[in-house]
């Protein structure tokens, strides 16, 4: 019975290592003067998640720039985000999620490393119908950029019906009405010295009741001869500062008030790219995980360098994903590259369980790339990393402790890792199709406390230390690589090896990928994530779009373990998903998700083992959801967004424990998620309201369990958009088999603008939890936030 | 009498809140151009928004333009003019007027767009949609050279009313006599070259045009003319 909980345990560690299934609608156009509102539906392995970023950034730009989105609830499916108006200018904005799980893995949608473009956003015209009642008095079409930029249009046709005060005027996406002149029937805008380009200018009115807009005007500035030349150093980003007071009362441990102050700089100087993100908070502990981040990064057209925390990505199988605190550069021309990354990857080192005192060391990182050919046509890539921790990082006391007989324990152990891989692709682009493969071989010390093996040690495991003459002795070689007993050498084989090889290919409207992937079991990566080893696995992901109209992607995995064939049993799991939207324009947007996991063993008969009692088992978790939305402009006075799913599943897994397959556990459930946020026009009143229920019926124990959230929100403009008070509820009910419990969250709160782009919201947060079975159990927090954000 | 007293009132004080709103914008000024607003120098810059009974001023070798705020029409004032500028709302229209009182204005004016009329000392002049250069001189004779469309022309001190259609010049003298001829070929040259001076500089100008290169690079073409 042990073995079964552990093979299920074991498969159920294996579907959640799987990739989260999303939906996402984009927007596809931008508006002037409005943040971007993105909604992201996680419909699978949401529970995986720790937190969701927008990566944004203007179409051609090399650094992205990270805004944070909200879930709407902790077991909500719906995140939240925007991309802040600062952004919305006359170019194509580009966007992508990333994902960062709780192992501290991060993923992409779209996939990084795919052919797939990211989200974009055109600029688009303001919302509501053109009107030719704006007229343009300045009609140049082009300008110097030593005089002033002067937009003067009239709005005299429209003088009996426009109300005045609804007048926006917007310059390349920035609202500058409050810099502008507006008289009975004319509006003027002034900038001086306007930089070179493109200047797009479009007013927007409420007419009649109705929002109408102008056409979008253009004038090119030109560089004049007296034009001043200021430093061409442009720069964006936030500084922020937020608070946490915390009050409690009942049965929980007061949380400590904290501080946290972050700053993300984004800057271009010429053909240079700055980026500097700091971050600071006074939860950063150094026996834990690292909250605390320092990243400062130059990227030139052939030198990439970052300092600080940086994740670099230099190979599949060497080093990729990983947070490394140190120095990374990237040397690249058209036909070569060199990566070199040094630094540690610094994570939680110890922990105390009553008289128990356990850790992990912190672990050196050095890993490289050198590229020869061209990411557009050819190129083979050579890899290496060596990952090593450091035993000097943790106590003694936290990793080995004597016995009463005097042996020596290791809780702990401190390892060794070298990997080198050889990476080959070949890219066509105008065909559209990439193909490539890498293959990697790895070196392994189980425990390196022990150091390395003296040339005394080596004669009595029956080494000759000589080799052509010359003795051979590893504490020589230990600043490379530790080599003593525990280590796993590196034999040309199958289970020294792992390799994957891939096809990405788009055609008639289709992003295909296929990869196949081996890992031996004797192949180690401490620098990378979710390596799963003696397995092997085929995916296949498509994604087909008609236009914005349809899109559907889906994608079918296969994966085993056992792929040495030394154990007795071998697991095979499989995983078949789908999502599509139709997005017909003026009507309702469809979604539907479909998954399917399937995960069953089977006995390895080549294996004679008398004392191996096979266990077969079986288990199928099959989950659909479908659901339709809408962004309901034309409401008078009240546009309204809504989306709406519903999702059904079951879970059903047998195992034989020697009378035949029997089932272990038969689930049914089912969910409903909902969504509804209204922006009224006629009054700055904003309401928000999302429900999510969700029921699970255990048909084998004859139990049901539910759980619902409702969450309510209201703000309100007042003073030009300068104060915005909200209120808002949430309530989450759980009604499990050791009692019902209830959390209330109350919040009181205001945002509001002082200064341009200046953010100070203040929030007070009452959250009750109630347990109907022990009441001694209840609490009640108060928490009063602050945060101040300046975007510049 | 209380209720004229009232209509009085109205109208006066939406005569003062007109008068206080912009009824023209200043598209262009080149050289010493002054602008009197309530009988004070005023300082603007281009794109200057124009009230009512604004009066421009150039000097020699100046130059300055401006349109009602209909975009209806075009005024161009050259070497020391003198115009002042008014305008009325009737409706979603702008009734416009133009008083010359010496100097050189080209007018350009489409048509339905209103009323339009330029004041000389001697002459109003109605157009409707129409291209037409005035010219007052120092003894006060009016002069208007038709260019596209026609112009009636009240004479202020008769009434007499003439038409001059395009291709002819109008001078009505200071006594009020009009004349009505052929446009010869010396009044379009001076138009030609009155427009020229507007265009004149004394240095020569640049235009950087920023062109990328195969590689993305930005790279500069440099017109000097």
């Amino acid at each position: 019975m042990k073995k079964c909980y552990i093979s299920i345990l074991l498969l159920s560690a294996v579907m959640l290592s799987w990739a989260v299934v999303a939906i996402h609608v984009s927007p596809s156009s931008a508006s002037p003067g409005a943040d971007v509102e993105l909604l992201l539906e996680i419909t699978q392995g949401g529970e995986n998640l720790a937190n969701v970023d927008i990566n944004y950034r203007l179409k051609g730009e090399n650094s992205w720039q990270s805004e944070p989105m909200q879930q709407d609830a902790p077991d909500s499916a719906y995140w939240r985000g925007i991309i802040p108006s600062t952004m919305i200018a006359n170019d194509i904005l580009e966007y992508r999620f990333e994902l960062k799980y709780l192992s501290g893995s991060t993923e992409y949608i779209p996939a990084k490393d795919s052919m797939k473009p990211n989200y974009s956003l055109n600029p688009l015209s303001p919302q509501g119908t053109q009107s030719q009642g704006f007229v343009l008095l300045t009609d140049e079409s082009s300008m110097f950029s030593d005089e002033d930029y002067v937009l003067a249009v009239s709005f005299l046709a429209l003088i009996s019906d426009i109300d005045q005060s609804s007048i926006k005027v917007f310059v390349n996406g920035r609202d500058v009405t409050k810099r502008t002149e507006i008289s009975n029937s004319v509006l003027m805008y002034r900038e001086e010295h306007p930089k070179e380009g493109i200047m797009k200018a479009v007013v927007t009115a409420n007419a009649k009741g109705k929002q109408i807009f102008s056409d979008t005007w253009i004038m090119q500035v030109l560089a004049g001869k007296g034009a001043k030349r200021g430093v061409p150093f442009k720069l964006r980003g936030s500084a922020n500062f937020s608070t946490n007071i915390y009050d409690v009362s009942g049965n929980i441990s007061a949380a400590e008030n904290d501080y946290r102050t972050w700053a993300d700089l984004y800057g271009s100087y010429g053909i240079l790219d700055l980026q500097t993100n700091l971050l600071v908070s006074s939860q950063e502990d150094s026996n834990m995980q690292p909250i605390n981040r320092y990243t400062f990064g130059l990227v030139l057209p052939v030198l990439d360098i970052y300092l600080g925390d940086y994740s670099p990505n230099v190979s599949k199988y060497t080093l990729s994903g990983k947070n490394v605190r140190g120095v990374y550069a990237r040397l690249h021309g058209y036909y070569s590259e060199f990566i070199v990354s040094h630094g540690e990857s610094v994570r939680k080192t110890t922990y105390e369980d009553g008289s128990f005192k356990g850790g992990t060391f912190k672990q050196e990182s050095l890993a490289g790339r050198f590229r020869l050919g061209s990411e557009n046509c050819f190129m083979i890539g050579f890899n290496g990393s060596r990952h090593r921790d450091i035993i000097s990082s943790l106590d003694e006391e936290y990793y080995r402790y004597e016995t009463a007989q005097g042996d020596t324990v290791y809780t702990a152990m401190a390892q060794d890792n070298v990997v080198l891989s050889i990476d080959a692709r070949l890219n066509v682009p105008d065909q559209h199709v990439m193909m490539g493969v890498e293959a990697a071989g790895s070196l392994y010390n189980s425990n390196t406390i022990p150091g390395p093996l003296s040339i005394d040690e080596l004669a009595d495991y029956g080494l000759d230390p000589e080799f052509g003459g010359y003795e051979l002795d590893p504490s020589n070689f230990s600043d490379l690589f530790v080599i003593n007993k525990n280590m796993e050498p590196f034999l040309p084989s199958r289970a020294n090896l792992a390799w994957t090889a891939y096809l990405r290919m788009y055609f008639l409207n289709n992003f295909l990928n296929l990869e196949y992937s081996e890992t031996g079991s004797a192949f180690n990566a401490l620098g990378t994530y979710s390596q799963l080893v003696d397995s092997k696995m085929l995916s296949i992901t498509d994604q087909m779009s008609f236009g914005r109209i349809l899109t559907i992607s889906g994608g079918y995995s296969i994966s085993s373990d056992n792929l040495m064939g030394h154990k007795n049993e071998t697991n095979d799991y499989q995983n078949i998903n789908a999502q599509a939207v139709l997005r017909i324009p003026k009507l309702p947007y469809l979604k539907a998700s479909y998954y399917d996991n399937v995960g069953k063993n089977k006995e390895n008969t080549e294996i004679e083992d008398e004392s191996f009692v096979f266990s077969p088992f079986n288990r199928d978790s099959k989950s659909m959801s479908f659901g339709l939305g809408y962004n309901f402009l034309h409401i008078p006075f009240v546009p309204t967004q809504f989306d709406i799913s519903y999702r059904l599943g079951n879970d059903y897994g047998e195992m034989d424990a020697g009378a035949g397959l029997n089932p272990i556990s038969e689930n049914e459930n089912s969910g409903i998620s909902f969504s509804l946020s209204n922006r009224y026009t006629m009054i700055p009143l904003r309401t928000q309201i999302s429900y999510v229920s969700s029921q699970n019926k255990n048909i084998l124990q004859e139990k049901e369990f539910a759980n619902s959230s409702i969450f309510l929100k209201a703000d309100y403009s007042l003073w030009s958009n300068k104060i915005k008070p909200y209120v808002s509820y949430r309530t989450t009910g759980l009604k499990k088999d050791y009692g019902n419990q209830n959390y209330t969250n109350y919040n009181l709160g205001v945002e509001s603008y002082p200064i341009k782009n200046m953010s100070v919201t203040t929030d007070l947060g009452m959250r009750s939890y109630s347990n109907d079975d022990d009441s001694t159990l209840d609490y009640d927090t108060t928490t009063f936030r602050l945060c101040l954000t300046q975007r510049f | 009498m209380k209720k004229l007293c009232l209509i009085v009132l109205i109208v006066s004080l939406a005569t003062f809140l007109l008068a206080a709103d912009a009824v023209a914008i200043l598209s262009a000024s080149k050289g010493k151009v002054n602008l009197e607003r309530d009988k004070r120098d005023f300082k603007f810059k281009k794109g200057e928004l124009l009230q009512n009974q604004d009066i421009l001023r150039t000097k020699a070798e100046s130059f300055a333009a401006y349109k009602f705020i209909d975009a209806s029409s075009l005024i161009k004032l050259f070497s020391n003019s003198v115009v002042t500028i008014a305008a009325t709302q009737v409706g979603d229209k702008l009734s416009k007027k133009v008083s010359v009182e010496r100097g050189s204005v080209l007018t350009s004016v489409k048509k339905g767009t209103g009323a339009f009329a330029v004041h000389t000392p001697t002459t109003v002049a109605s157009v409707k949609g129409t291209e037409f250069m005035t010219r007052v001189d120092e003894e006060g004779n009016s002069m208007f050279t038709v260019i596209d469309g026609e112009v009636e022309l009240t004479i202020k001190s008769t009434g007499e009313v003439l038409s001059a259609p395009e291709g002819k010049t109008a001078i009505i003298d200071s006594n009020g006599t009009p004349t009505l001829r052929n446009s010869s070929s010396e009044d379009i040259k001076a138009i030609e070259q009155i427009e020229l001076e507007e265009n004149k500089s004394t240095e020569p100008s640049t235009i950087r045009i920023p062109v990328l290169d195969e590689t993305g690079n930005t790279k500069y073409l440099e017109i000097t003319y």
